[in-house]
């Protein structure tokens, strides 16, 4: 299909600004005279405050204000950030007497400057009745611990909590299709095994920051690194009693998120101490509080069956997971549940199908959203047991793939069971390539010649390994976005949508899609975004939501636009309908007369020259959908494992993906890109270590290692040519879908490599080696 | 915290001469202003040296490379003289840090700063530098391997400070060299294992060699006793089983964040083997 603006390469918009080192992230715009905000935290993973004394640091010169859990509302909250009602259960007081992980906050300190704040912070006197924490996640269950004892705690709909026995939620007898048993025991092979994945840390360049101020109207303004304003302010009125009409919530650039900064973090602090001293603060985050005190990925176990025939197809799948929330549940149930609907739909042939399981507290720092959500996790388990399979039947695992992966116009029972927090919805695959996305990549990495392995000298062998995956376009029917599109003389638009972009060149391709349906040169649209009180509403950017769902709300309002500017050129060019005028190059013009005009007088007449009929033209479009078409994506890796060191080094990594039409395909080759070297990180070198007393130790960028630029070699990332009907202009979204299969590829390869399988993410040289030396 | 800025060398000297107590030396800071911010360095005296250009520069004298303490990674890796004489040294400097830290960290920085992990070291030690010790009346020279006497403990009178590093022209030559450093990634890392090697064989027999370890000790040090051991055997008919034992007297490898002593000890067995048997 032939387009003008989508499906074109264009630099992002604010990507020159950003090179330039404008102001531009809330640290920057916040004014010098805000508060310093910090927090101080409990050193125990688990225990109550039995007193508090601030009145030595209320002393000290320079604060002013010192903030405790007397002192805030008792409002059990869920810092999730998600739609509402929420499906994370409300476990979180602003502050509590309980504090639940290390670095928990116990007190909010105020004043003019960082120093003195932590100078009054030392002289807070906190005492602690220490309670024996559950730092295991496969021990909390029924633990005589119980983390969360408080009364008040609650879900809004049934999702299973059971804080007594220390369960977020659990997930039961719901995701049951045909009889599991019966089909494992019918079938002639069968595997089992148990497979885990770490709490990844997100290691965003930008650390969470908020701010904070009264503005002359008396409301309170929040500028906050957020993903999704809204959400934040809908939770900073139920958090602190306040109509939602007296708060403002501005996001401007982000330094990354990832998903972390879905999670409310230090914006309520803010919000407390504006209102309490009626003066701007600002609380930015360290990268040690980043580490410790954000968010992580869900720790997760998976128990997985799976059995074929003698021919390879493959009959039941069953996957049991436990998942570790740590200290509070914020996504607890939904990344359990993605962990099921955005694995399982991939093998959609299966006789019996069950997923089920629980999530638990333990006295860890807490897990939130983290791009892959639940998806990267189980595709580990999925991916590395499909492998196994295939190994029992003798079969290449290509094959083994190519005969059971879903296909364009098939559905799989799991759609409609499973959605996020509840029922999903069925829906048939109007795009899907994962079969192509197989054998392209199959053929870009050389498979038929490199697989299973080879001994390139007496250290080093290489091999390949491959994985399949998907992810979603939002949330079908629970996300919602909105655009605005407001004509300018001069004939430019404004184009204002809550959508976030945070670095991911959201701004970019909605100002594309924008374009392309109103008939403009996308140097026509001007974007505002994420700003509660001049943008639409937007869900925010989560869940692979934004390229579709706020894709087609711009798409929407695009071509509203040009309708009622084809209707305003007709009425002055005086033709009989807008049949008879053409848009094109920024020129209306009448076929049956020669008459024409240009956008430019248009828009100046509109503005200056009609007389009665001087108007602003605004269109708006806004946009849920029943579907969430999946991206897909077939991952193959080869690698060079060192037996001297228990090294692996991956040499390429190729992603062959299908999201329909990627509106900017630079933008979406850095998405896919991005994705996965952030997941080779979490496959090989990501390590996460408490101590015994249940600090993180892993807490800094120089312990916690991220790959480096010279640590992959090549990704090569191509698109498979396809179209969703549903997407703006075919488009699915694609923020999601790269981090997936690294996890399971590179197990696999190790597998072909040496016959050993790794089932305990991450990779690190120390256990490849021990299990070689067992071997 | 007390700074100060010496106008020349002898100004440095006089300074120096003052403090009585323990004092840093700030040269290229890669180190100290880490340090300082995580306040392990809270109350001792910063002197600045980065600008004292007498103490950087590689120069060719006689049979000798002699390296000023301030020169730069980066210097260090652009040098004709050192690709010329040193090869080996010049390819080991690629395992430093990154291109951004090659540029401000100084060769004299990274020997006094003292890590056990110091990514240049082992290198150093098997080339057999030797430091060039100055201080306000006094010049000594004393060979790499006997500057380091514990965990940041240095052969340094308070007064002392390390001019430069001198290498043999020749300390390379006629030897089959080895280095690796093992870390958790290729850049930016500390090293779990740094091990260096030097070998002279003669129809298969060893003839002469030098081995040094970093990141398993409590500082950078040669592995006299293997040496000892290795010099007359035959490379088909080593025996493992003794250079295992004798390894163990050299080396301590312990287990921390970045790995464990287990690995630590089977990797450094694994690559030794290779360097000895190629």
């Amino acid at each position: 299909m032939e387009f003008q603006e989508v499906k074109h390469s264009i630099p992002k918009v604010d990507g020159p600004g950003l090179l330039k080192g404008k102001s531009a992230y809330t640290d920057d715009i916040t004014t010098d005279t805000a508060l310093i905000i910090k927090l101080l935290r409990s050193p125990h993973p688990f225990a109550r405050i039995s007193s508090i004394d601030i009145s030595k640091a209320l002393k000290v010169d320079g604060i002013e204000g010192i903030i405790t859990h007397k002192d805030v509302p008792r409002i059990p909250i869920t810092r999730a950030g998600q739609g509402y009602p929420e499906p994370s259960p409300k476990d979180k007081f602003i502050l509590d007497e309980y504090v639940r992980y290390v670095g928990d906050e116990v007190a909010i300190i105020a004043g003019i400057n960082e120093k003195t704040v932590q100078d009054a912070m030392k002289l807070i006197e906190v005492e602690y009745e220490i309670l024996d924490p559950v730092l295991d996640f496969e021990k909390a269950e029924g633990n005589t611990t119980v983390i969360h004892p408080e009364k008040e705690i609650y879900s809004m709909f049934p999702i299973g909590l059971d804080a007594k026995n220390n369960i977020a939620c659990s997930y039961l007898n719901t995701m049951i299709y045909g009889d599991v048993d019966k089909a494992i025991a019918e079938s002639d092979v069968k595997i089992e095994h148990r497979y885990y994945s770490q709490a990844q840390q997100h290691t965003s360049l930008e650390p969470h920051t908020s701010s904070a101020y009264i503005d002359v109207q008396e409301r309170l303004n929040i500028i906050s690194s957020t993903q999704n304003p809204y959400h934040t302010r809908r939770i900073i009125g139920e958090a602190l009693q306040m109509p939602l009409r007296n708060i403002r919530v501005v996001k401007p650039r982000i330094g990354g998120g990832f998903g972390s900064k879905q999670q409310i973090h230090n914006d309520l602090f803010c919000a407390l101490v504006t209102l309490k001293t009626g003066k701007p603060s600002k609380c930015f985050y360290t990268r040690k509080e980043v580490f410790e005190n954000t968010f992580t990925r869900h720790q997760m176990r998976f128990d997985i069956r799976m059995a074929a025939d003698k021919q390879g197809n493959i009959n039941a799948i069953d996957m049991q997971l436990l998942s570790n929330t740590g200290a509070y549940g914020e996504h607890a149930l939904t990344t359990f549940m993605v962990a099921g609907s955005k694995s399982l739909p991939l093998y959609n042939k299966v006789k019996a199908l069950r997923f089920e399981g629980k999530v638990v507290y333990t006295n860890t720092c807490p897990a939130g959203a983290f791009r892959g959500y639940g998806a990267i996790q189980a595709n580990f388990a999925l991916e590395s047991a499909v492998a196994e399979l295939a190994e029992k039947l003798k079969m290449d695992p290509v094959e083994l793939r190519l005969k059971n992966c879903i296909k364009e116009g098939e559905t799989s029972p799991v759609f409609k069971v499973m959605g996020e927090g509840g029922e999903g919805i069925a829906q048939i695959m109007e795009s899907c390539k994962l079969d192509y996305c197989i054998k392209r990549g199959q053929k870009l990495i050389g498979w038929n010649k490199k697989f299973p392995s080879q001994k390139i000298s007496s250290t080093k062998i290489r091999s390949v390994g491959t994985a399949i995956a998907m992810q979603g376009s939002g949330i079908p029917l629970l996300d919602m976005g909105a655009a605005v599109l407001k004509l300018n003389d001069d004939g430019f638009f404004n184009l204002l949508v809550g959508a976030t972009d945070l670095g991911t060149g959201s701004d970019t391709i909605l100002s594309q899609i924008a374009a392309e349906a109103i008939g403009v040169p996308v140097d026509r649209i001007v974007i505002t975004s994420s700003d509660t009180d001049t943008t639409p509403y937007d869900v925010g950017a989560y869940a692979s939501s934004t390229t579709f769902v706020s894709g087609n709300a711009v798409r929407k309002a695009g071509l509203e636009m040009r309708e009622k500017l084809i209707t305003e050129a007709s009425r002055v060019l005086a033709v009989e309908s807008g049949e008879d005028v053409t848009f094109k190059n920024c020129i209306f013009t009448s076929k049956t007369s020669d008459k024409s005009i240009t956008l430019k007088e248009l828009s100046a007449g509109l503005y200056y020259q009609y007389g009665a009929e001087m108007k602003q033209l605004i269109s708006s479009g806004s946009n849920t959908s029943p579907k969430s078409p999946p991206p897909f994506m077939a991952a193959y890796v080869e690698i060079e494992l060192d037996t001297e060191t228990g090294k692996i080094d991956v040499i390429n990594y190729v992603g062959v993906v299908d999201c329909g039409t990627p509106i900017n395909p630079n933008l979406a080759r850095i998405q896919a890109e991005g994705g996965i070297l952030q997941g080779i990180g979490m496959t090989l070198f990501e390590n996460v270590i408490y101590s015994k007393d249940g600090r993180l130790l892993t807490n800094n960028l120089m312990q916690y290692k991220i790959p480096s630029r010279q640590d992959v070699k090549k990704i090569t990332v191509e698109f498979a040519e396809s179209y969703d009907p549903a997407g703006p202009y075919g488009a699915k979204s694609v923020g999601e879908i790269g981090i997936d299969t690294p996890p399971a590829a590179i197990a696999n390869a190790i597998f072909n490599a040496t016959g050993i399988r790794m089932r305990s993410l991450p990779f690190t040289p120390e256990k490849v080696l021990m299990e070689l030396y067992k071997k | 915290m007390k700074f100060y800025k010496p106008t020349s060398l002898p100004d440095l000297f006089r300074i120096v001469n003052d403090i009585e107590g323990k004092k840093y030396y700030l040269a290229g800071g890669t180190d100290i202003n880490v340090q300082i911010k995580k306040d392990m360095i809270k109350d001792e005296p910063v002197i600045f040296i980065n600008h004292l250009n007498e103490l950087r520069g590689i120069f060719e004298v006689e049979d000798k490379i002699i390296i000023g303490c301030l020169t730069s990674f980066k210097d260090l890796l652009e040098s004709i003289l050192i690709k010329k004489h040193l090869p080996y040294l010049q390819k080991s400097l690629n395992a430093f840090a990154s291109p951004l830290l090659q540029a401000m960290a100084s060769l004299g920085g990274n020997l006094a700063n003292g890590s056990p992990t110091a990514d240049l070291t082992p290198p150093l030690l098997v080339l057999d530098a030797k430091l060039k010790i100055l201080s306000r009346s006094k010049m000594r020279i004393i060979p790499l391997a006997e500057f380091y006497r514990g965990y940041k403990q240095f052969n340094l009178k308070h007064n002392e400070l390390i001019g430069a590093i001198i290498i043999s022209k020749q300390a390379e030559a006629g030897y089959d060299c080895f280095h690796r450093k093992i870390g958790s990634r290729k850049a930016l890392t500390i090293a779990k294992i740094g091990l260096a090697g030097l070998k002279k064989a003669e129809n298969g027999i060893i003839k002469d060699i030098k081995l040094a370890a970093g990141s398993l000790n409590e500082y950078p040090r040669r592995l006299i006793k293997l040496e000892e051991y290795l010099v007359g055997k035959s490379i088909d008919s080593l025996n493992f089983t003794d250079i295992e034992e004798i390894l163990q007297k050299e080396i301590t490898p312990i287990s921390d964040l970045r790995s464990d002593k287990e690995y630590r000890w089977q990797v450094t067995v694994n690559l030794l083997e290779t360097f000895l048997k190629n």
